[in-house]
């Protein structure tokens, strides 16, 4: 495989960096957008959407619910995770953030 | 009835102890096909399972075979059908497997802001309830991704849970 030397230059920037970030600085989300390159909006935007559809109960038009991923994530396997921890609130995103419009 | 079928292979997929790429990978072929073919509801079963089987072939080491397939579906189809069906979806999909699922996005992201292990299943609860839903057709698979792992790496219990201290991060410090 060839790689450019500008390519390879930022390939490891990012390796050094993520290293830097996994052994100094734990839950930094703003190594998440410099990575991704997507912007603070459009990550907010689509939170809210995750945070509305988990919270709320998957019923189909028969009335009939959808429990399969919540069943699963009963288990102590996955921490147990769908059962244990209230659904996720974007206004703690909002909060932890103040929107420079 | 695209939310039930997801919620039936989430299902499946457990009980024959798939790796989670499987379901990624099985989602986005049944959402591809679904795209370029009229399927009618009595073989909506068939499509599901057979891509879960395509998948399966493409993930797994130890894939199960066409007779396990028509067994978790009561032999609601014969192994012919689900043969010619694996076909059609192969040549629909042009033989095009190769997808980017939100797996690996998840996997770097949260080696990335270094997330915990509450952190990591919450962020993959998050993504698999994405699945079923529609509307999240509309973004990337990757920017779900980054907002799964922002809403994880920010619920207040998870973090008191983890005795992590501090504000929360939020999506830039």
């Amino acid at each position: 495989m060839l790689y450019c030397g500008f390519r390879l230059k930022t390939r490891s920037g990012l390796i050094m960096q993520s290293f830097l970030n996994h052994t100094s600085a734990p839950n930094q989300p703003q190594t998440l957008l410099d990575y991704s390159g997507f912007e603070l909006e459009q990550v907010m935007k689509v939170a809210a959407l995750v945070a509305s559809k988990v919270k709320e109960n998957q019923v189909t038009n028969s009335k009939r619910n959808l429990l399969a991923v919540r069943k699963k994530y009963e288990l102590d396997k996955y921490s147990r995770v769908s059962e244990e921890f209230k659904a996720p609130d974007i206004g703690h995103l909002e909060n932890a953030y103040t929107f420079i419009s | 009835m695209r939310s039930i079928l997801i919620d039936w292979l989430i299902e499946v997929h457990m009980k024959f102890r798939l790796v989670p790429e499987t379901l990624y990978l099985c989602v986005n072929i049944i959402d591809r096909y679904l795209e370029k073919a009229f399927v009618e509801r009595a073989k909506l079963q068939l499509v599901g399972i057979t891509a879960l089987l395509v998948a399966c072939k493409y993930e797994e080491i130890y894939p199960p075979e066409v007779r396990d397939c028509c067994y978790i579906c009561d032999h609601a189809y014969t192994r012919q059908e689900v043969l010619d069906m694996e076909a059609n979806i192969l040549k629909v999909l042009e033989y095009r497997l190769s997808a980017p699922t939100a797996h690996p996005f998840l996997l770097r992201f949260l080696y990335l802001t270094n997330a915990t292990e509450t952190q990591r299943h919450a962020t993959f609860y998050y993504m698999d309830r994405m699945l079923q839903q529609y509307k999240t057709l509309d973004h990337r698979a990757s920017l779900i991704a980054a907002a799964c792992v922002s809403l994880a790496l920010n619920n207040p219990q998870i973090r008191a849970e983890d005795g992590i201290k501090g504000k929360l991060p939020g999506v830039v410090s």
